[in-house]
């Protein structure tokens, strides 16, 4: 990875995690690294299975039981330039809770049960605020609480503070997630899918939302998702991943412009793009994601991939830097970026 | 006009679908949430209708009543048999599973609209049972062939719905659909469940099994990119009406009513290079239930007028540079009419 900048707040180095189920190991994430910055949103960008949500999972230290980090670093870079190596950390211990909602927040899909369904949601917020502010009066936190709902646009503040998850429709539900999320004005905001349950004029209004906040605070957002639409609309950088590994990584532009990696190019090809009209021509991708307890040897998209040759199948592409702060995992990437030209 | 020389395979004319609100003890009718509300579109033979709109707009409860899955509060649905016209409404019972031979459907979600207790031979043996195909070597044959057609092997009907990926089990869910010979085929959310690089397979094989077998589709979905891939004419839909029916090409370069404006807007398209203007929407869909007055969508319009408030918008037709264009729009009514077009007159 680059040189740490003052820009990075958090950086992810080789990072593996496994989970171990009915005697079986699956490698879920097999050496994942990547840069979180300031100001700057990065998407990462995968089908179902990928490692996405784990990936974004293991930053905070959410993952279940039977699962382990086993290899690699999560580095959190605080403002005052100390450094916390948050996998050391333990894992529901007194330090990795304080910085969960304070320094890093996150937006899980489906806020209908990420919110819970017997406090009302004015409440839910607080008990964040309470958490991480100490030593307000009671009305400060009510007000406070009140403030973030009117800050994400839900109208009627004062009375919706004392309602409950289901008196909220989907896209005001997840509206207070982010606004419990950014309530202690966290420096990270971890998305997972955070519109993926709520249609597309609703998740236009909670994307403007988002891009808001990361020009008022600077906020550096990780945003996870399947839809390469959402991609070209929010990232600064993307991370592609397939099957446990970012394949490739770089800024929005080039990856779209000029995709390095085989499963990038296929990937673009493959969807529909909104007026293109009816001859558009979709090449999917053949055969289906691996079963992950039977990966392929070398490189995991090589059974579907049109440049595949002999190293590909024995051995896992190292990362390679295209240019600067731009990576790929794939032997053949110079043909691959020649075709797509 | 082309659409004249089609023939109208389904015309559904003010079709209303209410499902009543009970409360209390006595489980009084309080209410109607009024999931189709006075819906009248044709589906002509051998095209692809897609059907859009957002969670809550009454397009999948559409798909069902054609069907006659869910019963019809109000109107017709007339299906052209060998024998003319009839009503989907008024057949029997016995009809209706005939003209379920006609008329299939592929659900959303492949992992629930398999039985994991039967194999895939045992799942699509029952509709051809039903219809005739009384030899179980025939039944194996034409499994088998359905399967090739779908691009998965023969021998796969031994094995169990849980063998299969989500891909793989919505290619059997459309072999099944196939397995009965049907004219029209109604997609509710076909591709939704699946992954982007294995939803383009399924896409593709929808219009390869269009040409082959001579179908036509209702295309039920809320991703408009996908329907703009498939579909020869859209129907938007907002809170169980019809707001905009046109060919695919003149939706999307003459975008009439404001809710498909803004519909159009908020879609994120994967193309770093276009930029657009986005219409944003203030507020969320309002309940069904209890629709606004006047214009459903017009809380939320940003070409809000008095009338709208008060007077609802009729569906109509108009023909703008040759192209049936279908709108309800007061304001687009006034700006068309200001260019001279007028809506056209049926008896």
């Amino acid at each position: 990875m680059a040189e740490k900048n003052n820009d990075v707040v958090l950086s992810v180095k080789d990072l593996h995690v496994y989970f171990y189920t009915n005697q079986r190991c699956n490698k879920v994430i097999r050496g994942v690294s990547f840069d979180i910055k300031r100001g700057r949103t990065l998407c990462v960008v995968g089908e179902s299975g990928c490692g996405k949500s784990v990936t974004a999972n293991s930053i905070l230290r959410l993952l279940p039981e039977l699962s382990r980090i086993e290899e690699g670093s999560i580095t959190y870079y605080k403002e005052d330039g100390t450094e916390v190596r948050l996998d050391q950390l333990e894992k529901n211990g007194k330090q990795m809770r304080k910085l969960r909602g304070e320094d890093i927040a996150i937006i899980f899909q489906d806020p209908m049960t990420a919110l819970n369904p017997v406090y009302t949601v004015g409440k839910q917020i607080e008990e964040m605020l309470k958490e991480h502010k100490k030593g307000m009066t009671k009305a400060q936190y009510k007000d406070a609480a009140i403030e973030d709902l009117a800050d994400m646009g839900i109208p009627a503040p004062d009375i919706r503070y004392g309602e409950y998850p289901h008196q909220f429709s989907g896209g005001m539900r997840q509206r207070s997630m982010i606004a419990m999320g950014m309530s202690c004005e966290p420096k990270i905001l971890l998305a997972d899918e955070p519109t993926t349950a709520l249609d597309v004029t609703i998740s236009a209004q909670i994307f403007d939302l988002m891009n808001n906040l990361k020009k008022e605070h600077n906020t550096a957002i990780m945003m996870i998702t399947h839809n390469m639409g959402v991609v070209a609309e929010m990232a600064d950088d993307v991370a592609v991943m397939y099957m446990g590994n970012i394949v490739e990584y770089g800024p929005v532009e080039k990856i779209f412009t000029n995709p390095s990696h085989p499963y990038t190019q296929a990937l673009l090809r493959s969807i529909p793009v909104l007026g293109k009209g009816k001859n558009q021509q979709l090449e999917p991708i053949r055969g289906s994601t691996p079963d992950p307890f039977k990966r392929p040897k070398g490189c995991q998209f090589c059974p579907r991939c049109d440049y595949a040759c002999e190293r590909c199948q024995n051995e896992m592409p190292p990362e390679e830097w295209v240019t600067e702060g731009h990576y790929v995992r794939c032997f053949n990437y110079k043909e691959v970026t020649e075709s797509g030209k | 006009m082309e659409n004249k020389e089609k023939e109208v395979l389904l015309k559904v004319r003010g079709a209303k679908t209410y499902f009543p609100i009970k409360k209390g003890l006595l489980k009084r009718t309080v209410g109607y949430v009024k999931a189709v509300d006075d819906i009248s579109l044709d589906v002509y033979r051998g095209e692809t209708l897609g059907l859009v709109g957002e969670s809550g707009c009454g397009k999948t409860t559409l798909g069902k009543s054609i069907l006659q899955l869910v019963p019809i509060t109000d109107g017709s649905m007339e299906y052209k048999f060998e024998d003319g016209y009839r009503n989907l409404r008024t057949l029997s019972r016995k009809e209706i599973d005939n003209a379920r031979q006609k008329i299939q459907i592929v659900f959303q979600d492949p992992y629930s609209s398999l039985n994991p207790a039967f194999t895939i031979f045992g799942s699509l043996e029952d509709p051809l049972i039903k219809f005739g195909v009384k030899k179980k070597e025939d039944r194996i044959k034409k499994i088998g062939d359905l399967l090739e057609a779908v691009n998965l092997p023969r021998d796969y009907m031994t094995r169990y719905p849980n063998e299969f990926s989500g891909g793989q089990r919505q290619r059997i869910g459309i072999a099944r659909a196939l397995s009965v010979n049907p004219e029209l085929i109604i997609c509710d959310e076909a591709v939704s469940a699946l992954d982007v690089s294995i939803q383009a397979q399924v896409l593709k094989l929808l219009n390869k099994l269009k040409e082959e077998y001579q179908l036509t589709y209702i295309f039920i979905t809320h991703d408009l990119s996908v329907v703009e891939y498939l579909a020869d004419r859209i129907a938007v839909m907002y809170l169980g009406r019809v707001v905009e029916l046109t060919t695919s090409e003149e939706l999307f370069a003459n975008t009439l009513h404001p809710y498909t404006k803004a519909l159009l807007s908020a879609i994120p398209v994967a193309d770093v290079h276009q930029t657009k203007k986005r219409i944003p929407l203030q507020g969320d869909v309002p309940s069904p239930a209890n629709p606004p007055s006047g214009c459903t969508f017009h809380p939320r319009c940003p070409e809000v007028c008095e009338k709208c408030k008060t007077e609802r918008p009729m569906l109509e037709e108009y023909i703008i540079d040759g192209v049936s264009h279908f709108v309800s729009c007061h304001k687009v009514k006034e700006e068309l009419a200001a260019k001279g077009i007028l809506p056209v007159v049926k008896e």
